[in-house]
């Protein structure tokens, strides 16, 4: 095949800036981490001229570290509550709700929800202070329904950025979610309906075998977007109170370029595409079991 | 994609008689999604109601301005050289989007198009590229930034978007692999080369994912915190809207008023350009998520 191969001659140009980005900022940094991960390098000092390999040694303070088996911990807690239950529960349930309603209400609904989405984090971050401090609007309206305020960014900090990321992330699951329903053919839900299945059954068994895969897309899509989300909580809470918000990015941040700790920051980003890799590794088995 | 805008007929079936019923019915599903708009808006207004307070009453739990300040807007530009942010920030997201669209588009064209050995592998890779946390990567591209001696200006924020940007490469292979392979075909017929097929015949075709590819990019960059505080954020006069909002707090840290009116002049320009290219943002979406 000449011409087969002459076009691939024609097409090598298009490509090389992406050849040179995926090497440059992709293929070789992951190289680097997974090497500077067990080195001493430091941001300044000696150890910034003449980094020494150090084995396991990253590793071993990493995981016998309180800080980092916290952060971990957190880090998890943050994907399961805001992008797993959060984002992808309240998005399903808007593009139900909005499924069979007037244009004018899903138009209004859905372009305020998206318009959180479009918020730059930093002031997503001010906007969910202003709600929930002690002089928030949370504790005004709780205080004009006869209940007791309290200051939510100290009492239930991972409550307060979870909250926040529900609040500015769901519209991606609801605009995704919404394109795939109406992809559902309506003689499906119609026959079942028919037999005398209720919503919640009709849901369940008809609706979301059909769109599973787009489910499992969208969690693999939001999980891998939610363990990248730093302003918002860094502005927000800046991984305080206690270090009760500090995921595995701030921690990573914190190390690396507020400390200078460059080999142990790097150890720590490891964990993070680790952590990635397993969410991803059981999106992927669950498309690929049952059915 | 013009799903969007079916309604399932299926109710219409059960809407005879029950006239009270249905008025009821009415009334529920507005009231909900009437309070789910509150919910998603109360934040929102209450940074803009906050915006217009005295610096005494924004320390308050009041919900309404006593009386309004609308010259805190004004002041704002006294406290802080908003104009030059704004110019870095436009500066940043305008080279940032131009340097995409002439890198992805062509790349996204030979990977949706073109059957090469290890296609496939490449678009893997930028797929994982593309789901990346990029804190992961930052700190060796930090150093490599800080050997050049290029930290501290805007260019390492730029030029990675010369070389292509992976989320826009799979956005536009998503758009791209939609067209009929007909087009092509005709294209070659007519003896066009690859590079006329690509701006005469594709480009043309898919004008709405070249839009939706350069909106997420703008918005993206123009939001974008990590990447300002890390390469700018020793550096003010370098500082992004996002990197000076961010520091309005501690420098003004009882003047909320201010802080919250700043925050309404770097939401302006975000909130316009979405309403006036919602479809747009929609289609981008729907696009990842569905056919990913």
């Amino acid at each position: 095949m000449a011409r087969n191969g002459k076009r691939v001659l024609a097409w090598l140009p298009p490509m090389a800036p992406s050849v040179v980005l995926l090497g440059l900022f992709v293929v070789g940094p992951i190289a680097w981490c997974l090497y500077a991960a067990f080195t001493n390098t430091a941001l300044t000092g000696i150890a910034a001229r003449r980094p020494q390999f150090v084995g396991l040694d990253n590793f071993k303070n990493l995981f016998t570290s309180a800080d980092v088996g916290a952060s971990l911990w957190l880090t998890v807690l943050f994907v399961l509550g805001s992008a797993v239950v959060g984002q992808n529960g309240a998005g399903m349930l808007l593009a139900v709700f909005m499924q069979r309603r007037s244009r004018v209400l899903r138009g209004i609904v859905g372009t305020i929800v998206v318009a959180a989405w479009v918020l730059p984090e930093v002031v997503a971050a001010f906007a969910v202070y202003a709600f929930l401090n002690t002089n928030g609007t949370l504790n005004e309206v709780l205080g004009a329904l006869g209940l007791g305020g309290q200051n939510w960014l100290y009492t239930a900090p991972l409550f307060a950025v979870v909250l926040a990321n529900i609040w500015r992330g769901t519209a991606f699951s609801m605009l995704v979610y919404q394109a795939a329903l109406s992809e559902v053919p309506s003689d499906l839900t119609e026959a079942a309906e028919v037999d005398g299945a209720g919503p919640v059954r009709r849901f369940w068994h008809v609706v979301l075998p059909v769109i599973r895969r787009t489910v499992v897309t969208n969690l693999m899509l939001i999980t891998l977007q939610t363990l990248g989300v730093f302003a918002l909580i860094f502005v927000l809470t800046a991984g305080g109170p206690d270090n009760k918000t500090r995921t595995l990015p701030l921690l990573m941040y914190e190390q690396a370029f507020k400390f200078g700790q460059i080999g142990y920051g790097t150890a720590i980003a490891v964990v993070l595409l680790a952590l990635g890799a397993v969410f991803s590794l059981v999106y992927i088995r669950s498309l690929k079991t049952e059915v | 994609m013009t799903a969007l805008t079916q309604v399932a007929p299926a109710t219409a079936v059960r809407r005879r008689g029950a006239g009270r019923r249905q008025v009821l019915h009415w009334i529920a599903v507005h009231s909900f999604g009437l309070a789910l708009g509150l919910v998603f808006t109360l934040p929102i207004v209450f940074v803009v109601l906050t915006a217009f307070m005295s610096d005494q009453q924004a320390l308050t739990s009041d919900l309404w301005p006593r009386d309004w300040h609308p010259e805190n807007f004004l002041t704002v530009f006294q406290k802080a050289p908003m104009l030059e942010y704004f110019a870095n920030s436009m500066l940043y997201s305008l080279l940032a989007t131009a340097f995409m669209l002439v890198s992805s588009v062509p790349a996204a064209y030979a990977l949706s198009r073109l059957r090469w050995r290890g296609s496939n592998f490449a678009f893997m890779i930028v797929i994982a590229a593309m789901m990346l946390p990029p804190q992961v990567v930052a700190v060796p591209i930090y150093s490599m930034w800080a050997n050049l001696g290029l930290t501290g200006t805007l260019w390492p924020l730029v030029v990675p978007y010369l070389l292509g940007d992976a989320f826009s490469i799979f956005l536009l292979r998503q758009f791209f692999v939609t067209v009929p392979q007909d087009y092509f075909d005709a294209a070659r017929m007519d003896g066009c080369s690859e590079i006329q097929i690509l701006y005469r015949v594709l480009v043309p075709m898919t004008k709405p994912g070249l839009a939706a590819a350069g909106l997420f990019t703008f918005l993206y960059t123009w939001n974008d915190y990590f990447g300002p505080l890390l390469y700018v954020g020793e550096k003010q006069d370098s500082w992004t809207l996002s990197l000076a909002l961010a520091s309005f707090r501690g420098m003004h840290q009882t003047q909320w008023n201010l802080t919250m009116a700043a925050t309404v002049l770097v939401l302006v320009p975000v909130i316009v350009l979405f309403l006036f290219a919602q479809k747009s943002f929609v289609r981008g979406i729907t696009f990842t998520g569905v056919k990913g």
